[in-house]
């Protein structure tokens, strides 16, 4: 396991604003969290305001007298603030968003055409890759991600538990990892 | 979280699939914070599963028909294709990566500072308009200024001559203060009469400006 070992004195150069601590707080928590706030399907720009927020909190109770003092718990804090951040912002959208039915709502207005072209890059890398699975693996991930079968239906179909589901999508994933171009895959963990 | 206990439970994976409850996902997610590997294998999901939606369009070739027939077959195709695995690297793998080398540099070309057409519209109805005609085959940007009387929220859509929305997007009131450049990528309308169209809250719009795509 690969662990950030945060500590008291880690915790104090973050207090003291030591700029290096800092930096690499933001760069860390910062991936963490988009990763978080992506599955909960925000856009990029709400990310963008929720990542900001989340830490211009962290740091107004990191700097309070009471503030945070066990350093072993940093992340847990870190993803609690921006739960509380995302339930506002939750609170504030359901009062705020109400479109047509038919509209197509493109979530984030800083998709630019840059993203939009490495979004199609990935695509084809992608496509690409997938070409390069079994059939079955193929059609697995597929009914997974994009159709979003009921769950239920693709245990039946394939004879799997929802728990063994989970370790055929590990196993795809791993696969599909490990055909990725550039050699970013490396073999399936967990002897697959 | 212990860390044995989100690779026992496939926790990655069912965090990918939604099937934590709150009380696991919430644990798994503090977990991830401090955990790369974990992190690691959630980022590389959503890398994967992210784009996929934009792959599916794309018909992927069917598997062929003679292995579902000849299953037998398969395994003595699969020692052949063992043997030749090096001969289908150089074969089939090289030339895609190539291939894929390639398309990669064009992209690369392509995001390279260049020119978008840009059009400046005034949301008025008082304002006189020069016809509008743009190229939807090529990126283009639209740009106005809201009106400081429209009451947010705000979004901008195009619509088209029949009324459908093709497109719309959120416009936050800090944006709004400043002049708004909506950027439409190429390919994106198809050609025909269309309208920028602006609302604020409770579906308040400003005068709809129409525009042509060839």
């Amino acid at each position: 396991m690969d662990r950030y070992p945060f500590d008291a004195e880690y915790l104090r150069r973050l207090r003291d604003a030591d700029p290096m601590t800092v930096d690499h707080f933001v760069t860390y928590f910062t991936a963490k969290l988009s990763i978080k706030l992506f599955k909960s399907g925000f856009s990029q720009s709400d990310r963008d305001d929720i990542v900001q927020e989340t830490f211009a909190r962290f740091f107004a109770k990191l700097r309070m007298p009471d503030g945070i003092q066990s350093p072993e718990s940093l992340g847990a804090f870190v993803f609690r603030t921006c739960d509380h951040v995302v339930f506002e912002r939750y609170r504030i959208n359901a009062k705020q968003d109400q479109l047509d039915d038919d509209c197509v709502n493109i979530p984030a207005l800083d998709l630019n055409i840059e993203q939009l072209i490495m979004r199609g890059e990935e695509a084809e890398v992608v496509r690409r890759t997938l070409q390069l699975m079994t059939a079955k693996e193929r059609q697995l991930l597929i009914d997974v991600f994009v159709t979003k079968r009921p769950k239920d239906e693709i245990c039946r179909e394939h004879g799997y538990t929802r728990d063994y589901l989970r370790v055929v999508v590990h196993r795809a994933i791993a696969r599909f990892r490990f055909l990725y171009p550039n050699g970013k895959g490396k073999p399936p963990r967990r002897g697959q | 979280m212990e860390h044995q206990e989100a690779i026992d439970n496939y926790a990655a994976e069912g965090y990918l699939l939604d099937e934590l409850t709150d009380a696991e996902r919430h644990a798994f997610e503090e977990h991830f914070a401090d955990c790369d590997t974990c992190f690691a294998d959630v980022r590389d999901g959503l890398r994967f599963a992210a784009p996929l939606p934009d792959v599916v369009s794309v018909p992927v070739p069917a598997q062929r028909p003679w292995r579902e027939l000849f299953a037998p077959l398969a395994a003595a195709a699969g020692v052949a294709i063992v043997m030749t695995g090096g001969i289908q690297q150089l074969a089939v793998v090289a030339p895609l990566r190539a291939q894929l080398a390639n398309e990669r540099a064009q992209l690369a070309k392509e995001r390279e500072p260049h020119i978008v057409p840009a059009y400046t519209v005034v949301l008025d109805a008082r304002a006189a308009q020069e016809p509008l005609t743009v190229n939807g085959a090529s990126p283009f940007q639209f740009t106005f200024d809201i009106p400081p009387d429209l009451p947010p929220p705000y979004r901008c859509a195009i619509v088209d001559a029949h009324g459908k929305t093709r497109f719309s997007v959120p416009v936050t009131a800090a944006q709004a203060r400043h002049t708004v450049n909506l950027q439409v990528p190429g390919g994106l309308l198809a050609a025909g009469n269309d309208s920028l169209v602006i609302t604020g809250a409770g579906g308040v719009s400003v005068s709809p400006v129409e525009f042509t795509v060839q």
